[in-house]
């Protein structure tokens, strides 16, 4: 295949964390092309894999740009690194252990402009959308749920403010899951942002900040500050995809989900709000 | 979005339990009533089940949570039509008692409904002074009605809600499959029980009783522990299956109570949170549902008996009592009464000579017991509680 020139009318830079699970990543890739028809440039950043993830990417995507870390640094600083190399107006942050299906990028992307329904969680100065995820669905080989059902369809948080899946493991048409609707928060296995978005949450704070080391709560802290700066963050049901979940844990050999769970209550505790009771 | 909400705090569980029951019927009727305002349910024990209830279903780790939900929902500025709490009486003696003392927030002028069982009388003067403070009260028996109008509170049936096309009498090739799914030969006499295994269930009674009722009394042996170690049948075609919690860390220690009386290999235990297929199998399976329970306040098993037709044998006391003196069944008279610490109730014990001769009578003369199933169906009629419910949330009552 000829090497395509990087597309600088790109709409959509398209991130792809990788730290390991080639093999994960080699499914991705295969699926990106489909699941979008605008200009885009692939930016797969390689955190400091021991796996030959260049040799990889040569084969399977080699107009993508391949940045590689020296050192393992995490998930949060590898999604920094992606997005500054880029340049398109909207970043699509992809984990490498996501299959998207046909089309879903283009439905986020066209996300964008269609009106949402009003919701008890949007902010005063909620305006326009920032952040759009889409469906994600436990693929056939994972014992991390059923086959099928649910995996992500919007974020909500306790009374705790600990972040929890809205229905995890409920039937993937199920009516309660499939209505588009505003959230406080998206996971960021798959999220598509402005990149406006990133440019304001940066006046504030960092976005996807390292403090929160291999990752885990940088996402959710990330849309609540969208949010803060007055963008609504969406769950897009009509784009969906599949997430081999845990893939990402293992290779990072697990999060320290009580420490960051901690700092994040530190941090968003006065901006994050419960909102169970009626996303659920 | 709707505009407004009403709040539902109770168990809710995805598989069959009283409360469980009762949340689905007030969903229902309060979805009904108003359709334009939001249920939320504060659900104790709901582990994010898929559900297709029409209400938002929050699950409630802790009854700890609760108050705490409340208030945040309220703070919020969210217009609360009405507060429903379907709980046992003392969480709702909390819950009310902590509304009142709650000055941050206005709770205590949101109507608060509370349903619930009272499982015998006679209703403590303490429980009827926070109770009194609810806009209604609806309760799961007659009797109930009658011991909280005793204290001048105005109190109200709240109607059964068995599911009647689930539970029926089985036709004849039903009761034989349900037999050979659990292996009971076509002759055995099968008895069932459906009781959590905690002390007011009294199933130390119903052990010891089967065993007087199934062993020949002048043939066992005892050794010097008393363990029956030997014996001969006088009923050998009987069996005993017992719904329960196997391993409560309160209730009996079901090895030791089987081997102690000699009835290890008659009785089948079944751990609770079968499928409900496969509960409602046992049921056509069987030829009577005991209960030995000293107090109860709906006894949703016995209900789910009488509507599959299946003769039920309980204590002549309380819900069981009020159930089977107008459906038809075997009372047996408890031997005392005693005075339970849990509010002061009054607790009706039966012991295991009772209970043999109940079983004694059920083999004899099962065909005696004709069992009105329209009971059921008479006591399901929710009516007068839908119109009591709406007078209530909207300040008419």
């Amino acid at each position: 295949m000829a090497k395509r020139k990087r597309q600088l009318s790109a709409v959509l830079d398209v991130v792809i964390p990788v730290f390991n699970q080639s093999h994960h990543l080699v499914r991705c890739l295969s699926a990106i092309d489909e699941a979008t028809s605008v200009k885009m440039n692939v930016i797969i950043v390689d955190d400091g894999s021991s796996e030959d993830i260049r040799a990889v990417v040569s084969e399977k995507y080699p107009s993508a740009a391949y940045i590689r870390k020296q050192k393992n640094e995490g998930f949060p600083s590898a999604v920094q690194t992606g997005v500054a190399a880029g340049r398109a107006p909207f970043v699509a942050l992809i984990n490498s252990d996501v299959v998207l299906h046909k089309g879903a990028l283009d439905t986020l992307l066209e996300s964008f402009n269609k009106p949402v329904p009003p919701s008890a969680v949007d902010m005063p100065t909620s305006v326009e959308v920032g952040i759009v995820a889409p469906k994600l669905l436990f693929p056939s080989m994972t014992t991390h749920g059923v086959p099928g059902t649910i995996q992500h369809a919007g974020l909500a948080l306790d009374h705790h403010f600990k972040p929890f899946h809205l229905f995890l493991g409920w039937r993937a048409d199920h009516p309660k899951a499939n209505e588009r609707r505003s959230v406080q928060a998206v996971s960021g296995a798959v999220m598509v942002f402005r990149r406006e978005v990133w440019r304001e949450i940066k006046k504030i704070a960092e976005p996807m900040s390292v403090v929160y080391g291999r990752g885990t709560f940088e996402d959710v802290e990330f849309c609540l500050l969208a949010r803060h700066v007055g963008y609504r963050v969406v769950y897009e049901p009509n784009a969906v995809g599949e997430h081999y979940v845990g893939a990402s844990a293992e290779a990072a050999g697990g999060y320290n989900i009580t420490r960051n769970y901690e700092i994040f209550r530190a941090r968003m505790g006065e901006i994050a709000i419960w909102d169970a009771w009626y996303q659920v | 979005m709707k505009n407004d909400f009403i709040i539902l705090v109770t168990e809710y569980a995805a598989t069959g339990s009283g409360y469980s029951s009762i949340a689905r019927k007030l969903i229902r009727d309060v979805g009904k009533l108003y359709p334009n305002t939001d249920i939320v349910v504060l659900g104790l024990s709901y582990k994010n089940e898929e559900h297709d209830e029409n209400a938002r279903i929050v699950a409630a780790r802790s009854f700890s949570d609760i108050p705490v939900m409340l208030h945040n929902i309220v703070l919020s500025g969210a217009a609360v039509r009405a507060i429903i709490v379907a709980l046992d009486i003392p969480l709702q003696v909390k819950i009310i008692e902590w509304i009142h003392e709650n000055t941050r927030v206005p709770i205590k002028d949101i109507p608060y409904i509370g349903v619930f069982p009272l499982e015998a009388p006679p209703l403590s003067m303490t429980w009827a002074a926070s109770i009194e403070k609810m806009t209604g009260v609806f309760v799961l028996t007659d009797f109930a009605v009658r011991e909280i109008k005793r204290h001048g509170i105005d109190a109200r049936r709240f109607p059964l809600s068995i599911d009647t096309d689930f539970w029926r009498p089985p036709t004849d090739s039903e009761k034989r499959a349900a037999r050979g799914k659990f292996m009971i030969p076509d002759n055995a006499f099968m008895v069932l029980m459906v009781a959590d295994n905690q002390e007011r269930k009294n199933l130390s009674a119903a052990v010891s009783g089967f065993s007087k009722f199934i062993l020949d009394e002048k043939s066992i042996q005892y050794d010097e522990r008393g363990y029956v170690i030997a014996s001969e049948y006088k009923v050998p075609d009987a069996e005993m299956h017992i719904v329960t919690r196997v391993n409560s860390p309160f209730g009996w220690d079901f090895t030791d109570l089987l081997f102690r009386n000699g009835v290890m290999p008659d009785i089948t235990l079944h751990e609770r949170g079968l499928p409900m297929d496969d509960l409602r199998d046992l049921y056509f399976a069987a030829d009577v549902l005991l209960s030995t329970s000293k107090a109860e306040g709906l006894a949703l098993p016995v209900l789910e008996a009488i509507a599959c037709k299946l003769p039920v044998i309980a204590v002549d006391a309380t819900a069981t009592k009020e159930h089977l003196s107008q459906a038809g069944g075997i009372l047996m008279q408890p031997s005392y009464t005693i005075i339970d610490p849990f509010g002061n109730e009054e607790r009706y014990i039966v012991t295991g000579d009772t209970v043999a001769m109940a079983l004694q009578e059920a083999r004899d003369n099962l065909q005696k017991y004709d069992i009105y199933r329209d009971y059921i169906i008479e006591k399901s009629d929710g009516l007068a509680f839908i119109e009591a419910l709406k007078g209530v949330i909207d300040g008419k009552a």
